[in-house]
Parts: structure tokens; sequence; C-alpha cells
């Protein structure tokens, strides 16, 4: 007999012991009381939508999929998987036009790289938001992210690519779509601390959106499909993969296995956010880091939902830090509200903006310069409710290092 | 109507089981003026103790052919009359490596010969019927099993009962026959409430009390030769499976796997146990062992399913007159006209039988009665549907809990007040039961404690097993009990109930869960249990 | 990852040592899955209420009556009685005033109005004393809130001959949340409070309190700061105290919160949601450890504490026949076989809820009969006491919790 097996139930929303931990610390019911709630959507609906499919329910649309329910959760159930998959499982088969646009990012970003001033400039036209509002019921309130001229890949392309091989190692580089489409910048910012450490940073072969938008509007099987291509050139470049969005990584690495059943097992631990990367090699030793003596900043640092689930804020953190002139305060960890696409949607606007309201209180309080947070997306929420502007810890180290004397130190 | 304005019946039923109830019903729906007394709660007894299978009677079939035509009848009408209270799910009869595939044959030519109907299925076809089914399997039967809750049945008879005029007493216990002149006249009942003895008198007294009609005869001086049969069953966190999965095999120990509701159960053991132990009935680690083992043969997935709790039951299993030794044990149905057997005028007794068949054990027993009083009026009971399965059941577009209700009350759940804020929460999360239902249930299903309440609504049946619902039923039975100490020793009470059925089963999640209802109830809430209060339901 | 010590555990005792040990200048981290069962806090802290099923008035007395095993003889009476007299000021600068002396014990109110002898009470609580009589008790539920009984509470203050009239009071954002048929939750009403600000509460509260000498109110005021109450109080025209509700306890909330804060104030690193699934022994000592999160990442530290809860928590599990420690496979003090971990009778003495991990009397776990020597245990994972029936909640984590820092510390 294994004890295991006997002592962990398998149907894992089965060790909810109902003790309400998990309500304490959803976002949404703690300012939306349609939504049910993580408990009751989460392992209670489950076991009754086992018994009659009927019990589901289409108010578990408004879980956000900010697993803050599985942080807190005592007992280790995957709240926030167990209502996804519900809403894969027994949730309305057909999307929305609307849904249909937010979710395919890299489809939209393609296009609107083309024509990005045009996009930009209509994006922020009125008349354009009242038609987005009323037809596409894409909230009028929201600020679009601007979309760039040109594509992190093709600046990749033109610029860099050539000289990669020039260095000793050797890393590749997951950029996702909002590097590609609406700021290179971090892309590049990334290459430059790299390759200032010794490391070259390759391209994928194939690179898809990872695919979060999709499943959280439901395109379950283009979502597959895009996981399992991202899978196989993970697999090809048989690099370590670094990234530089918290919600691309813990999608590839968590949501595949565990939404759509796409076995990642042998190239998981691959995948790592650039800060993680960068603090462990610094840690064992391999690369040494300078930091330029002028830069001053007092940082606020967002724990996004997603880096909250991975437990990996500590890397960023840890690495800001290292910055002599970095005066870092960890805001209280809480959802921003935005959720990825969930935010730009009409019906869930004022959710969405009473959910941050705290963290954006304690962001104008603080007397920060900037905010640093590992997630595009509470960027973007961030930047369109304070006053203040947002970077990736992989900027701010780039603005900060002191890229010759780093290369000096390798060198030695 | 009742005790105040007169206590002479036509006739008292003794025993609040799906017999007793169907009893009640019949006899009030011919004209009777009907009593029915039960000395705890209504589904006390073996009825709220089994698999709550709707037996296709395949399992008898080979065995005891007439107990299996008995069955597909019952099967047949109990969808038609108790829609409510029946999931039609169909079952499987698999035959696994170890088992021999020639009774395959057999078990079907003798279900065919019964009136039941039994499709020999390819076991791939039967993997994906039923995806939960042991995918070794080698061979598979079809046949029309399916769920019945004894609960909702016992309680919508007894709702039936009351439409037509019956009235019905728990906690009232029969504590001897009243006789004159060779002929039982009456009964004479202590309320456990009150502790008052009260008599009541009917022409007709009717013994369907199950295992316990054994004492309820010895009171008037007879023998019913009973041969308490106990078997055990585990209550699995969740439905694991949608259709009943049987062996196909002689009947054995756990060879039943039935999704009932939220849940599914596997059993039965069965083991004779003596009559001064039928009270105290508890499942041992023996008994847990091997309806795990066997469970994970049916079903490879319940090895790692959450077991909620065990329970056991017990069979009234009837020696024939000529048998005293009880050799030849017949588990078909037993009626016992006194007055022809044993001389003793006004007195029947009904038992052996299966929850199954509670409607005809019923009829024969009202027959009887009506024979006696010379009522001519028709049995009903297989034509007229039971309160909560008449008409087209409403649908609920609306919240967990009004779903919910309509599971348990069928169209009766119209009757529960709801579609504002207070009547919508709810009280038990795991199963949705909403105040305004523990309140309908409060002031229309004879509720006078806690573990009443469960049976009619499910409160405190799900995976905490009353962590919370405990608590804010107990806050709402203080209207039913009048009396806030008396609420809080029922809340104490129910809690040990629950435990009862944990304690055989506590390890992995459910011991997790034990130590953290042990923290609420006695650590933050400092609950105790009244040691004085006999708590006579389940010991 | 370097560390001077790594805390697996972040309830009570975990933090307790944790901040202990930051204090004392050492680098911590704490790796939690999960929340703790602070969660569901009365609001008081017991230091021992009953020995042998009778109730202990000078709980410090009593302790010198307890078996042999059991965490608080291991920890000794002196030692008890200076770390008890300590913690008052330990949560003074966590943020939390309490009430209370381990020389006498005094009696809380429960969530069904029953009492329970305690050692320190948050200051916000009712608690069972002589001011109490003679008083006129407004008892005042949020409409729709239903984890508190309120007959019951009642029911409780009258027996001990105080009036208390039972009402409830609402305002429309409250009443907007009861469109939920589950979320009605006393940490989600004290968000809401949060929101709309107290002083609408209070005004809502001042128009039902004209008559009574002291209103009573559900704990549902400032899940995540101290400010909320004080506001509230200093609004409301009458003298406002507060009851324990089931689960979840917005005071456990906001205390779980403030110790936390306080333990990364001082430096140290909090892991929540990640568990250790291992680690390296070698001499006798924990090398590393390993988490879920933070796969390839070795935690090295020279002293570890394992601070992981009881069974609720998962910090020792049982499987059908066996009682065992899940994360290194710890030695563990239970019994063979289990018909002999229950009572049948629910509020009886249940064995298992004095499993957990056995220690020597320094503290320190073994594993196959071996003395780990940094590796000390604390908190409700230690093997012996009966938290309920002893009413020993909350005082064997921050005893051991504490206690542990000072062995630690002084090594």
């Amino acid at each position: 007999m294994k004890k295991e097996q006997y002592s962990i139930s398998e149907d894992n929303f089965e060790q909810c012991l109902k003790c309400t931990v998990c309500t304490v610390y959803c976002p949404v019911s703690s300012v939306n009381p349609l939504y049910p709630g993580p408990k009751q959507a989460g392992p209670d609906g489950e076991r009754l939508r086992l018994k009659d499919k009927a019990f589901f329910d289409e108010t578990l649309k408004m879980c956000l999929n900010c697993k803050r329910c599985e942080v807190a959760c005592p007992s280790g159930v995957k709240i926030g998987d167990i209502i996804q998959r519900a809403r894969m499982n027994y949730g309305p088969k057909k999307v929305k036009f609307r849904d249909m646009i937010l979710a395919n990012t890299d489809f939209v970003g393609t296009m609107a790289n083309i024509v990005a001033p045009v996009v930009n400039f209509t994006l922020g036209m009125k008349p354009v938001k009242v038609v987005m509002d009323k037809v596409m019921a894409i909230d009028h309130r929201r600020s679009f992210p601007k979309y760039s001229a040109t594509k992190f890949e093709t600046w990749y392309k033109r610029n860099v690519a050539s000289k990669q091989s020039q260095y000793a190692n050797q890393v590749s580089y997951f950029h996702g779509c909002y590097v590609n489409y609406n700021f290179p910048k971090l892309g590049q910012d990334l290459v430059k601390i790299m390759n200032a450490l010794g490391y070259g940073v390759q391209l994928l072969e194939k690179e898809k959106c990872c695919g979060v938008a999709l499943m959280s509007n439901g395109l379950i099987d283009q979502a597959t499909k895009q996981a399992k291509q991202n899978i196989t050139s993970i697999r090809k470049s048989g690099l370590k993969v670094l990234t530089t969005s918290s919600t691309c990584t813990f999608t590839m690495r968590d949501e595949y296995p565990h939404l759509l059943d796409v076995d990642n097992a042998d190239v998981r631990d691959n995948i790592s956010l650039a800060t993680r990367f960068i603090y462990q090699l610094l840690e064992d030793g391999k690369v040494k880091i300078a930091f330029r003596k002028d830069y001053k900043a007092r940082i606020g640092y967002q724990t996004a939902c997603h880096m909250e689930k991975m437990g990996w804020k500590i890397y960023s953190i840890l690495l800001m830090k290292m910055i002599p002139g970095v005066d870092l305060i960890e805001l209280d960890s809480t959802c921003c509200g935005i959720g990825g696409t969930y935010g730009f949607k009409k019906e869930n606007y004022e959710t969405s903006q009473k959910i941050g309201s705290p963290l954006f209180k304690q962001i104008e309080e603080s007397k920060l310069d900037f905010v640093a947070t590992d997630c595009e997306t509470c960027k973007w929420q961030i930047e369109m409710s304070t006053s203040k502007q947002v970077q990736n810890p992989i900027s701010v180290i780039a603005d900060a290092i002191d890229v010759e004397e780093t290369i000096k130190l390798n060198k030695k | 109507m009742g005790v105040k304005d007169g206590n002479q019946f036509d006739v008292v039923v003794i025993g609040g089981g799906a017999t007793g109830a169907g009893t009640a019903r019949d006899c009030a729906k011919r004209g009777l003026k009907t009593l029915l007394l039960e000395r705890f709660d209504l589904t006390n007894g073996a009825t709220g103790r089994n698999h709550g299978l709707l037996h296709s009677g395949a399992r008898y079939a080979v065995t005891d052919a007439e107990s299996a035509r008995e069955c597909i009848e019952e099967n047949m009408l109990l969808r038609k009359i108790a829609s409510h209270c029946v999931e039609e799910t169909d079952g499987l009869f698999i035959t696994l490596p170890d088992d021999d595939l020639a009774y395959q044959a057999k078990f079907v030519e003798s279900c065919t010969a019964a009136g039941i109907r039994a499709d020999i299925i390819d076991p791939k076809e039967a993997i994906l019927l039923e995806p939960a089914v042991n995918p070794s399997l080698i061979g598979a039967v079809r046949v029309p099993d399916g769920a019945v809750d004894p609960f909702r049945l016992t309680m919508a008879n007894v709702l039936d009962a009351k439409i037509h005029g019956a009235e019905i007493l728990t906690y009232h216990e029969v504590t001897s026959l009243i006789i004159e002149n060779g002929t039982v006249v009456g009964v004479e009942a202590i309320d456990h409430k009150t502790k008052e003895l009260k008599k009541f008198y009917a022409y007709v007294t009717i013994n369907a009390a199950g295992i316990w009609g054994h004492n309820v005869a010895e009171r008037a001086g007879i023998q019913v030769k009973m041969f308490p049969a106990k078997g055990a069953l585990l209550v699995y966190g969740h439905r694991v499976n949608n259709m009943v999965i049987n062996r196909c095999r002689k009947p054995a120990d756990a060879d039943i796997l039935v999704p009932g509701d939220t849940i599914c159960v596997i059993g039965t053991t069965s083991t004779r146990v003596p009559f001064e132990e039928v009270d105290y009935m508890r499942v041992t680690r023996e008994e847990v062992d091997v309806l795990m083992r066997e469970g994970e043969m049916l079903a490879p997935s319940l090895a790692t399913t959450r077991i909620l709790r065990a329970y056991a039951g017990v069979r009234p299993l009837v020696a024939a007159d000529n048998d005293p030794s009880g050799r030849s044990i017949s588990r078909g149905i037993v009626c016992l006209d006194h007055e022809k057997r044993d001389g003793l005028g006004g007195f029947i007794t009904i038992t052996g039988g299966k929850l199954m068949t509670y409607r005809l054990m019923a009829e024969w027993a009202t027959d009887k009665a009506c024979k006696k009083l010379g009522n001519t009026a028709q049995c009903r009971t297989a034509i007229d549907c039971l309160p909560g399965s008449t008409g087209t059941e409403q649908e609920y577009d609306g919240k967990i809990g009004q779903k919910s209700a309509k599971y348990r009350h069928g169209t009766f759940a119209e009757k529960i007040s709801d579609g504002n804020r207070y009547d919508d929460s709810l009280v038990c999360e795991c199963e949705g039961v909403t105040v305004g239902e523990i309140n309908y249930a409060i002031d229309n299903l004879n509720i006078n404690k806690l573990v009443n309440l469960r049976r009619r609504t499910r409160m405190g049946m799900g995976t905490c097993q009353g962590g919370l619902c405990a608590c804010r039923a107990a806050g709402m039975m203080v209207k039913s009990h009048n009396c806030v100490d008396k609420a809080k020793a029922d809340m104490a009470y129910f809690v040990q109930e629950r435990w009862k059925g944990m304690n055989p089963v506590a390890w992995g999640d459910t011991m997790n869960e034990a130590q953290f209802m042990s923290w609420i109830y006695e650590g933050v809430c400092g609950l105790k249990e009244d040691i004085n209060d006999k708590n006579e339901d389940v010991q | 990852m370097k560390f001077d010590a790594v805390i697996i555990g972040g309830g009570l005792s975990g933090l307790a040592c944790g901040i202990s040990l930051a204090e004392a200048g050492k680098r911590c981290a704490i790796i939690s899955s999960g929340q703790s069962a602070l969660h569901f806090s009365c609001g008081s802290f017991d230091l021992l209420g009953y020995v042998d099923g009778e109730e202990v008035t000078n709980p410090l007395e009593a302790i010198g009556r307890l078996p042999k095993n059991h965490p608080y003889t291991l920890v000794g009476v002196e030692n008890i009685n200076e770390i008890s007299s300590a913690v008052p000021a330990f949560f003074e600068k966590v943020g939390v005033k309490v009430s209370g002396t381990n020389k006498e014990n005094h009696k809380r109110l429960t969530p069904i109005g029953n009492q329970r002898p305690t050692w320190l009470t948050i200051d916000e609580y009712i608690t069972i004393d002589d001011s109490l009589k003679g008083k006129k008790v407004l008892l005042l539920n949020v409409a729709g809130y239903l984890d508190l009984p309120v007959k019951f509470v009642a029911s409780g203050l009258e027996k001990l001959g105080v009036s208390c009239d039972v009402q409830e009071f609402s305002i429309a954002e409250l009443d907007e949340r009861r469109e939920s048929a589950s979320e009605m939750r006393s940490v989600n009403i004290s968000k809401v409070v949060e929101m709309v600000g107290v002083s609408r509460v209070a005004d809502a509260v001042n128009a039902k309190v004209g008559g009574y000498d002291i209103v009573l109110l559900p704990a549902v005021f400032g899940w995540n700061n101290n400010n909320t109450f004080a506001e509230f109080k200093s609004k409301v025209n009458v003298e406002v105290k507060l009851v324990a509700t089931m689960p979840p306890s917005v005071p456990g909330v906001r205390l779980q919160t403030l110790l936390r804060n306080r333990f990364q104030k001082m430096g140290g690193v909090m892991l929540l949601g990640d568990s250790v699934i291992g680690g390296n022994i070698e001499n006798g000592k924990m090398q590393w450890v390993e988490t879920q999160n933070l796969v390839g990442e070795k935690l090295i530290a020279d002293t570890f504490v394992l601070a992981t809860g009881n069974f609720f928590s998962r910090g020792v599990l049982g499987a059908p026949n066996e009682i065992y420690e899940p994360i290194f496979g710890l030695d563990v003090n239970s019994q063979q076989g289990r018909g002999k971990w229950y009572s049948d009778r629910f509020f009886g003495e249940q064995p298992f809820m004095r499993f957990g991990v056995a220690v020597n009397n320094t503290f320190l776990a073994s594993k196959g009969g071996q003395i780990l020597n940094n590796l000390y245990v604390a908190g409700s994972v230690l093997s012996g006491a009966n938290q309920v029936k002893e009413a020993s909640m909350g005082g064997v984590s921050l005893i051991t919790g504490l206690h542990v820092a000072n062995l630690i510390n002084k090594k």
C-alpha cells in the first residue's frame, strides 16, 4: 500500500478542507458580488459539475486566473486550474468576435505593426473608442498599448543577429508578443545585458504567442496548437530559453501541462525568466556585473499575479537590489486588476479598476520614481491608472549596468 | 385532527422507513385515518443505510427469480411515480479477468427470463459509456439499473400520506401494544422529546419497523424470527462513475458501485450480527479494507479518491416459519396476518423485502388492513405520482442553491422561498443548501434535529461533513427547538454523528478535515457535548 | 541561495521564530505552502486552560502536571515564564495590542456564546469579566451574515446576567455583497468597510445604539490594518466590542499580515505558496533544502526550522495505517494501527491530536533514530500537545517558536 496514494487525493479538488482561506485572497470576489468566489467556483462547484454539467456557471468567466487562491490554499488545491478547466470543458464553445481580436495578440500585432502610426492614432481617437466600446464591448476608458513601427524580430535580424555567435555562451530568447509588437526596447535591453555578460542571444526557430489570451478567451484548440509549436521549438533550440514576461513564462511552464495537456516535462526547467537566470549566474560566480555609480532610483516592485504564483519574484527583487543606487520597496502583493485581456472587456472594467485601487493608492503614496514589474499587462494598467511609469526589471538592470566595466570583469 | 381531538385511528403504522411511509401513504390514499409512528427519525434504519441502488433485479436473476421479477417491475414504476428521486443511469455488469466469463451467459439468460433487459456489449463500448470502469474488463452487460435516493423517496411518501390526511409522529417509540380480547387495539408510545407516554388506538396496527419489527412483535408476545444482517458501505467524495457498476458473478462483498447525487457508494459486506448490536452498528477496519480493495476492482480511480465516511445498515432477513433454524432465509417479502398466524387480531407485520419493493410491500400490507376494515378502495400507489414527481420540473437558470433544490424536492422546490438575498444565501456550500430550503424543511418536512435536516436536504453531507454549515444551520434550528441550549446540544450531536462515519476512514484528507472540525467546533467555538443527552438515533 | 536560517512553515510559530531570529540579525527565509491556521484565530491565544479535563487558573503553575513528552515540559517552566512574559511586547512590536497575563487565565466569549479559558486576547475583543455586569448590550449583526449565530451569543451573555438585545444593520454597499450566495464572509465584509470608509458604517451603527452601554459586533473590521477598528470605534457613540466569528477570522488574517510585514521589515525573505520538496542530509545535518517553485535552487543554511503545522496544514499526514512526516520522513510519535488513533466520541480525548514529529530535549528532529543537529522543530507539528483539549492553541506555537529561536540564537 503506497501511503501517498491514500493520503493525497488524485482528484485535487478533494484536498479542499473547506477552510475558506482562498476566499480571503480572491481579488474578484472582493469587489464583485456576482462572482461566486474561488471556493464555490472551484472545488465546491467541480463536485457539483461532476454530478451534472448544468451546474456550470457562466460567472466563472469573471475569474481573472490570477491564481492567488492557489498561492493561499494551505491544502495545495489548484483552485485556479479547476476553474479554468471548467470553463474549457463546460463553457460556451462559441467565441465572441471581440474576444477573438483580444486573444490573437500576435496576429493583431502583426497587422498593427504594418500600419502602426495609424493604429496608434486611431486607437486613441474618441470615435474609434466609441465604436470599440459599443460594437466590440472593449471599454472606452481603457488606453491601448501602443504598437511599435518596427517589430523586435525585425530589429534583431537587422542589427544584432549576426553578432551573437561570437559569444562563448548562448541562450535563446522567447520575446513574446509584447516585446515583438509593442515594446521592442525590452528585448533590446536583454540583448544588451546578456552580451555584456558574455552570452549570445538566439531567437527560437519559430515562436508563437504563448497563448494565454487564447486560453482565457476560450480558443483552446488554437492555444494547444501554438503550445505544441512553442514546446517543439524550445526542445529544438537545446538552449536555456529566457523570457522577460512572467505570464508567458508561467503559461509555458505550468499552464501548458495543467490546462492544455501539452507535455513539457523535458524542457520545462529550460524555460526561465531572465532575472532568475542572471541572478543564478551571478550567485554561482559564473559572471560578474558592474553598475553605474550615478544610477539612483526609488523603485516600487509590483508582484504580478503569475509571478507570485511562480514564486520567482525573489530573483527580480534580489537582482535589482544589487544595484547600489536602488532603494527598492516591495509593494503589497495584490492584483492590479488587469488580468491580461480581462480588464479590456467592457463588462469587467469597473471590477478591474476596483481591484487595482488599493495598489494604485499605495503607488501614489510611496514617493516612487517608478514602478518595476515583470508583467506587461500590469504595466499598462498601472501606467493608465497612476501617475507613475513602469519598467521591467530587465530594463532597470539595462539602465543601471556599466557595460564597459561588465565586459571587462567577465573577460578576466 | 390528531392526538388533540381524538386518538382513534383506522390504522397505526409503526416504522418510518420506506415501507412504513409507503404503507401510510397507501392507507391514507385509500381513505383510512392513518397514523405513522417512528421512534426516531424517518429513514433512520435500513432505508437510509444502503446503496441507494435502483435495482434492475439483475443481481438476483440467477439466484432468486421472484425477487428479480419484483425488482424490475417496481424499478419501472418508480421511474414514473418517483421521478425526482430516481436517476436513470443504467448499469453495467462487468466480468474481470479473474471472473468466469461463462457466468455471463447464464446471467443474461436469467435476466431475460425475469423480464430484465440485459444487453451484452463490447468491453470497449463499456469503457466509452463509463470511463471510470476497470479497463481490464473482459465482458460487460448493460442493464436498467439506476440510482434512487431513499431519503427523498421516503419523504415523498410521507408528504403524500400527509396530503391525504395521515398524521406522522417522529421520535415516538412504541413501548407496548394495547391488547383487548385477543386483538391489538392500539399502542402505547413514548414521545422522546417530551418523555411523555401516549396512547393511540387503531383498528389495525401494522408493524413495518424493519429489523426492529422483531421487538415490536415480541411486545405483542409474538415471535417473528429475524436474522439481522449487517451491510457496510463507503461513501466516496464525488461521483467517480455515472453508471452503476456491478461485478458479473455470484453476489459477493463490495461488488456494486452506485453513483448518487454528488457522491458514489461502494458496498456492501454482509455479516450476521446479534440482535443486541443492531442499534450500535460500527464499521470495522476489516470491512473498510474489503470495501476499498473490491471497490478498486470496479473502478481503479477509487484508490485515489477521498473517502468521506463509512456506514452500515441492518437488513431485516426473515426465517421461514417452518425453518426456525434460519437455514433457508428468504430475501423476499414477508407479510404476516397475525390473526391467522398467531390468533392475535388487528395486527399485521410487513417485513423482509428490499428498498426496491417498498411500494409492493406497502400494497400487500394495506390490502390486508383494508380487508380487515372492509375497505374496498383500489390501490393507486403504482399509478399516482409522488409529490415532487408530478408535472414537468421547472427549469432553474438560477443559482447553485436553486438548481440543487430541484434535485432534492422535484416540483416541490417551487415551494421554497427564493429570489431574495436572505433566502438565497447558502448554508451548506458543498451541497448547495440555501436558507430558504432549510426553512422550508424545518416548516414542512418533520424536522426535530439537525440530523433530520441533513437527511431532508443533504446539508452536511458534502466534502467537509458539516464543517461550517452545522453552525449556520444550528442557529436556524433555534426556532425549531425553541431553546438555545437544545440547539447547541443538537449541534454537538450532529458533529458527533458526522464523526461516527468519518472515524473508520479517517486518514489523508478526511483526517485533516477531522482536525479542522475539532479546531473550529471545540477549539474556537468551545462546543461541548452534553453527555447526559441520550442521542438515540445513532449510537 | 544562502541563509543563516531557513524556516519551513509560515504560520504563527514559523513567523514568531523567524522574526526573533531576524531581530537578532540572522538572515532568514520562510517557505510557506499556503496560508496558515491563523486564519481561523478566535482573537485570543491560549497558554494552558485545561489539564486532564480540569480547568486551570494559573497556567504556569499547571505546566508541571503535563506529560513528559509535552512540548511545554521540554521547554521548561522557567523558559515558558520568560518567553510568555515577553509575548505581549512581541505583539506590540508587530502592531497588535493584547491583554492578559500568564499568571491567570481569563475567559473569552466564543462565536457560539460559550466561554473558554485563555491567556491573551486582542484588545478589541469582548472578554468575560465583571465590567459587563448590569450593562445593557446590543449585539448588532451585519444583515445577511450567517457565520455568527447571534441567538447563541446573546444567550451566552444573558447567562452571565448581562442583558443583551439582538438587532442587525446594513448599508447599501454591504447589502450589495449579498448578491453572492456564498461570499458574505467576514473578510469580504471588512473589505467593503475599507472601501466605503468607517464613517458610513459608524453612522448606521449609531442609529441603533441609543439606550445601550455596549455594542457588540462580529469581528469584521480591518483585515489588513489596525487603523480601521480604532477609527471606527472613535466614531461610535457607545463602547464597541467585537465577538469572534466562524472562519475566516478577520483579526487572524490581519495578524498573519502584520507578522509577515514585521518579518520582511527585519530583512526576512518570505516564499509564500511554495513547498519544500526535500533536502540533503549529510553528516547528521541538513545541508540544504529545495522547493517546488525554485527548482534546482539549493537553499543552504546553517540552521533549519520545521514549523509546518499539524494535520490540517499537512505537516504530518496519515495513510490508512501509518502517520508520517511528508517532507523528510522524520521520526514521528504516533500509535501503531488506525484503531488506536481515534476516540469514538468526537469530543473525547482524540489520540491523533497529539501525533507529530518527535524531538529531543533541544527540539532537534531525528530521522531513523539519528538526531539531525541543525533541524529544529516548532509549533503544531510537534507531538505531545492536544491544543484543543488543553486550550493551548496559539500558546504552543508561540512558546516553541520563540524558544527554538532562543536556542538557535544562543548557539
